[in-house]
């Protein structure tokens, strides 16, 4: 299991289309992915679930990934979650 | 108000509508939304319906990539995406798992299921506090509808639909809605808006429906998969009603049914007080069906005939010869019995298929009815015509709405000749002496009525609406329709006007609307001087019972005094004081603490200064 807190960068937070780049991103992993903001957890591959992150730019999210590729999932979502939105 | 857990009653107030007890499944009316229905699955039905959902999501999930296809080619990538993201929704196991285990655990079919689910999201969507989270319910509404579509695969969202007995739910009920549901298998009507003159309820009341209108989040609270008791006398919808509650209501609804018969016995005896004095009692109809069952209640003819109805119930206009056989029909039916036919009145946005009509800020004192006629005067003759012709098989009157001038009558009266001078010309014929009256609703008509009483044969008052335009209030709108009293002075005032003016030229002046369905007022009408009453066929026997319970001289002095009264409350008291004991009894008690509680002696009547202590102080 691996952890990483990030920021979210982009200045209207993660909406509808970057949700969608970022389940994107976490369905082509085969672990597990969490996202996790204060206490509310969510599955890094259901869109509705991130979308409820509702998390907006400057907040923090821990990503949580288990499984065979959890290290590359990590990295990926970090990365995600830091430059998917414009 | 939150929509119950499954085994909790949950009881909702709102205006009484229609008269009676209605029990049973709900149906879900929300036309904004897909349709669906509740539907418990044999345990065979369960893999397939699941197999059902699935390939519903591939269908839905298909017509999204390929919108996403278009979308991109057309207007790049960022407009497309939104597709993406909702194609993606359709995939997401937060959505389909549950959903699956519902329709497998529960053994329900999968639009309830699924819907479920997605209320589910909806609340907690709600719940962030965050304007564009909270914004993209629109994409979680998008999926509800796109997915609960392919499960029913249908485009007409209508009543259609109906497939078994039940209480239909809705924010409103437009006529065109009543006419298209299967009545049949209407067990009672609940609404979200509307009072008890809004069309919901006449139209409920015509046919013999209860109903609740003004129930205010009965859209919210009322699931498709509840059952509910309506308690059209007192106001009251019990959602899922525990054991107590049907038991009392069981016996309720047979006490009702054994006063109607009671009443009933009534119909072949005439409208005449104790000293004699006779009154016509006709009943007000949008649609022929209700003629027979206006009959059975002892009507002696159809005081109005809204053929409005006519026009709302079709996507085209109704031909010369459709209207002639919806008029031919009814006035054999009724013959000798009289049918007064009241020309269209409706305004120009429920046509909007033939006549182009910008909408109105203010339909209401807009472009409808005889203005609406009169501008169009081709559709007018053609009705006229249509009417004409019904008049050689039977007793037919033609009646003008919403008259407000002597020189709008004349014309409308000009082009009533000019129709009849076609029929001439064409060798049809026609009934030439065919009464000719006019509604007065507006207080400006009822201010001339003295012009206008020499120019028609009739006078009848319409006293739904003439009561709006007097107090300036709409009869639609719960937030104000508590003040909607036709015993305000100033109608009082008006219909008096009326009746003077009438009688000052030997024309009847009868009156049409639900005022006539309030004892209190009947009394005083009576005793104003009416000559008939037209009103819902479910108030007949009442107004019947109490007519021969008086004698006219008890009602003039009553009126006169009631006359002499400052305010609408004023003139209730009066009124509920003076009101026969036989009357009284049978009165529902409208003093309700929200829980009839006492099924031990809800059976005696109340006394007299009980009912009129019920009544408030004053009324608004």
């Amino acid at each position: 299991m691996r952890e990483r807190e990030t920021t979210v960068l982009n200045r209207l937070g993660i909406h509808a289309r970057p949700s969608a780049l970022l389940v994107q991103t976490a369905s082509a992993f085969a672990s597990e992915i969490t996202l996790i903001r204060d206490d509310l957890e969510v599955n890094g591959k259901s869109i509705m679930g991130v979308m409820m992150l509702a998390a907006e730019k400057g907040a923090r999210i821990l990503v949580r990934t288990e499984g065979p590729d959890e290290e590359e999932a990590l990295t990926g979502m970090v990365t995600a979650i830091q430059t998917s939105f414009d | 108000m939150s929509g119950n857990s499954e085994g909790s009653m949950q009881t909702y107030r709102g205006i009484q509508a229609s008269p009676g007890i209605a029990a049973g499944p709900v149906f879900v009316h929300d036309p904004g939304d897909p349709w669906f229905d509740f539907r418990l699955l044999p345990d065979a039905d369960v893999e397939p319906e699941v197999e059902r959902f699935h390939k519903a999501l591939g269908a839905v999930r298909s017509d999204l990539q390929e919108l996403q296809a278009e979308v991109q080619a057309k207007l790049g990538n960022d407009h497309a995406q939104i597709f993406g993201a909702l194609a993606m929704m359709v995939d997401d196991a937060a959505m389909v798992d549950p959903t699956v285990a519902s329709i497998r655990e529960r053994k329900v079919n999968a639009e309830y299921a699924f819907w479920q689910v997605l209320q589910g999201f909806h609340r907690r969507f709600d719940a962030i506090d965050d304007d564009y989270i909270r914004a993209r319910k629109v994409d979680i509404f998008d999926i509800e509808k796109r997915v609960l579509a392919k499960l029913g695969k249908q485009e007409d969202l209508g009543f259609g639909k109906l497939t078994a007995e039940a209480v239909v739910v809705a924010h409103d009920l437009t006529p065109s809605d009543i006419v298209h549901m299967d009545r049949k298998r209407v067990l009672g009507i609940i609404t979200e808006v509307g009072g008890t003159t809004s069309h919901a309820a006449i139209i409920a009341r015509g046919l013999e429906i209860p109903a609740v209108v003004g129930v205010e989040s009965a859209l919210s609270a009322i699931n498709p998969a509840d059952r509910v008791i309506l308690d059209g006398h007192r106001g009251m919808v019990f959602v899922n009603p525990d054991i107590q509650t049907v038991a009392r209501y069981e016996r309720e609804a047979s006490r009702y049914r054994a006063s109607r018969e009671d009443l009933t016995m009534l119909r072949d005896l005439p409208a005449e007080t104790s000293d004699g004095y006779r009154v016509s009692l006709e009943v007000n109809i949008e649609l022929p069906e209700e003629a027979e069952s206006a009959i059975s209640y002892g009507a002696e003819g159809i005081g109005l005939y809204r053929t409005e109805y006519l026009y709302l119930t079709s996507s085209w206009l109704p031909t010369e010869d459709e209207q002639f056989a919806a008029y031919e029909g009814l006035a054999a039916l009724m013959a000798p019995r009289p049918l007064v036919i009241r020309t269209l009145d409706l305004g120009g946005d429920k046509l909007s298929y033939v006549i182009n009509a910008m909408p109105e800020m203010n339909p209401f004192m807009g472009w409808r009815a005889i203005r609406l006629s009169l501008a169009h005067k081709g559709l007018f003759r053609a009705q006229l015509r249509a009417i004409l012709r019904a008049s050689t098989h039977g007793n037919v009157k033609i009646m003008f709405p919403m008259i407000s001038s002597i020189d709008e009558l004349l014309e409308a009266k000009a082009v009533l000749q000019e129709a009849r001078d076609e029929l001439t010309a064409m060798g049809v014929l026609f009934d030439p002496h065919c009464p000719v009256g006019a509604m007065i609703e507006v207080p400006s008509a009822a201010l001339v009525a003295d012009q206008l009483a020499d120019e028609v044969d009739f006078f009848s008052i319409g006293t739904n609406d003439l009561v709006q335009y007097t107090l300036a209030v709409d009869r639609g709108n719960e937030k104000v329709a508590y003040l909607f009293d036709p015993l305000h002075p100033a109608v009082l005032r008006l219909i008096k006007m009326v009746l003077d003016a009438g009688h000052g030229r030997g024309i009847p002046v009868t009156l049409c609307g639900e005022m006539a369905s309030d004892p209190c007022a009947g009394v005083l009408l009576l005793g104003m001087g009416v000559d008939g009453f037209s009103t819902s066929p479910m108030s007949l026997p009442e107004l019947k019972r109490l007519v021969r319970s008086m004698s006219i001289s008890d009602a003039k002095a009553i009126a006169v005094t009631a006359l002499g009264k400052r305010t609408q409350g004023e003139v209730r008291r009066h009124l509920m004081e003076s009101l026969p004991e036989s009357v009284l009894r049978s009165m529902p008690n409208h003093e309700d603490t929200g829980d009839p509680q006492d099924e031990g002696d809800s059976g005696d009547a109340p006394t007299r200064s009980e009912v009129v202590a019920a009544v408030p102080k004053e009324s608004a």
